[in-house]
């Protein structure tokens, strides 16, 4: 990933002359010192997240946030389905109502409701899914702290601790 | 400095425990609540795909209305009801303001 975001910042232009290339040189260098703190923050990032991710999955709760997570990707899955769905019934639906079909429309709103009514349940489940992994995580995580900071010895370690946390 | 081997920490953990209990339930009912909010607020969503077309339909099938009229009826509802669906989408933010003023009490 990182290797990526420097990898981005290499640029393939040939210069003709030296004062195209001196002032490419100067442009690159002022770009590496803006990306410094940004690639910092970039790794710390990542840092932060493979943290997040191995506490977590060495939790109890670990299984629980695999199922959540994966049911929020059968779930995204299933409502993309239905969204072609319903792009699919636009068609009969607005070709019943241009040939003032009556009967035809009634029954277009029948296959709506279903499809609708499909996509909301997804919704729902969404909802309590996303709300859920971040509850689950939270609650792990704090649990995690908990077991850290509670540790026979933490409170000698927290003297030199202080910078890390702040 | 040596740390004493007392039932210190363990009674604390407990205790921190039943603290994170009480707050992890409180958050499930946030949880679920949300979960039926979102009935409402996804429900109004699609609900408003067809609803137009619904309430304009007697007039359109009786011909009073011609198809393209039909379409500048459904265009005008939706442009009200977008204006309008503010509150049914912020309403989770609104409960959440409504909260932060009653606890400040």
């Amino acid at each position: 990933m990182i290797s990526a975001v420097h990898g981005l910042g290499t640029p393939g232009v040939v210069a003709k002359d030296d004062g195209d290339c001196a002032e490419e040189r100067s442009a690159r260098k002022q770009t590496q010192l803006n990306r410094a703190p940004i690639d910092e923050g970039v790794r710390d990032l990542v840092h932060q997240f493979r943290e997040f991710l191995i506490a977590l999955w060495l939790s109890p709760g670990g299984q629980g946030l695999a199922f959540l997570t994966i049911g929020t990707v059968l779930v995204v899955c299933a409502t993309a389905a239905a969204q072609v769905g319903l792009n699919a019934w636009n068609r009969p639906f607005y070709e019943a109502i241009s040939a003032r079909n009556f009967f035809s429309f009634l029954y277009q709103l029948l296959v709506f409701a279903a499809i609708a009514g499909g996509l909301l349940v997804l919704n729902v489940a969404q909802a309590w899914l996303r709300e859920m992994i971040k509850l689950r995580s939270r609650e792990w995580l704090t649990r995690d702290l908990f077991a850290e900071w509670l540790k026979p010895g933490a409170p000698a370690r927290l003297a030199g601790a202080g910078e890390r946390e702040a | 400095m040596r740390l004493p081997d007392s039932p210190g920490p363990a009674k604390e953990k407990r205790r921190l425990g039943l603290g994170l209990e009480k707050v992890v339930a409180i958050a499930r009912d946030i949880v679920d609540a949300t979960a039926k909010l979102t009935w409402v607020t996804a429900g109004y969503g699609w609900v408003s795909i067809v609803a137009p077309l619904l309430i304009a339909s007697p007039a359109y099938f009786s011909t009073k209305l011609s198809f393209g009229e039909l379409m500048v009826v459904v265009g005008a509802f939706c442009q009200v009801n977008q204006s309008l669906r503010w509150s049914v989408d912020n309403f989770a933010v609104l409960a959440g303001m409504a909260r932060g003023a009653l606890q400040s009490h």
